[in-house]
């Protein structure tokens, strides 16, 4: 029997991290409109991605939301890869157009009854 | 061989992931029975680690800034923090990598995603592995 703060805890912290999920997933893909319409430098928007998409990935792992963690990681990877190559952009690169567009969808989706760590009542 | 650790055991955790750290105080904690002190980077954790006193340190391995080999290598130049037991925590999880992380001085190595619920246990285990003959 779990400890009653625990799960209480645990509930309230799991709840929050897929709130966050969606926030940065939010906020990866304002970064590619701010970026297509001019407003962004290339490396600062990698490094944004790169990230929210490293938090996603390894909290989300953690908590057991595996497909979301690896294709966060997909982006983190990427956006640390064009990092070293200059002029490369991230609202111009197809791969992050995709591995963005899917983990939106599987963010949309999330509940954290998902997570195996989400305690039942 | 070392003594074995005080009750409650003191573990310290950096970690800059503020969910994972959350996480680790949280069952650590409530699931170990440990008392956990949480430090979100490196320089707050050489700041901190003195006046806490753990009896371990979890150090994640990717940290922006200082990352943990940093800061295990300044935990070293430390007279009161060099002896301090350090175990890395990373996705870097090849054997290579994790016979560097040894050769750096860490006494065991955490591979992510961890198993939040099993922690303490594997935590209990690196203490014991160090106390026992």
């Amino acid at each position: 029997m779990m400890d009653p703060h625990l799960r209480q805890e645990l509930r309230k912290l799991i709840t929050s991290f897929v709130s966050t999920m969606g926030t940065l997933t939010e906020g990866m893909a304002r970064t590619l409109e701010e970026g297509r319409a001019g407003g962004l430098e290339a490396p600062g928007a990698w490094e944004s991605l790169a990230a929210a998409a490293h938090r996603i990935s390894g909290s989300g792992a953690s908590f057991g939301f595996a497909d979301i963690a690896q294709t966060a990681r997909r982006i983190d990877l990427r956006a640390q890869q064009a990092l070293a190559v200059e002029g490369l952009a991230p609202w111009d690169d197809p791969e992050i157009a995709e591995a963005l567009r899917e983990l939106a969808g599987l963010v949309a989706v999330a509940e954290p009854r998902d997570s195996p760590l989400f305690p039942a009542e | 061989m070392t003594s074995p650790p005080r009750e409650p055991t003191r573990i310290a955790c950096v970690e800059d992931e503020p969910d994972l750290r959350r996480i680790c105080e949280l069952t650590l904690g409530r699931l170990g029975g440990f008392e956990v002190a949480g430090f979100p980077d490196g320089p707050s954790a050489l700041e901190g680690l003195a006046a806490f006193g753990p009896d371990l340190v979890l150090l994640d391995v990717m940290m922006p800034g200082m990352d943990g080999p940093a800061v295990l290598a300044a935990l070293r130049e430390r007279p009161a923090l060099a002896d301090l037991p350090v175990v890395f925590m990373t996705a870097k999880a090849q054997p290579e990598e994790i016979a560097r992380f040894r050769a750096l001085g860490a006494c065991d190595v955490i591979t992510k995603p961890f198993d939040p619920m099993t922690l303490s246990d594997t935590v209990r285990r690196i203490l014991a592995e160090r106390v026992a003959p």
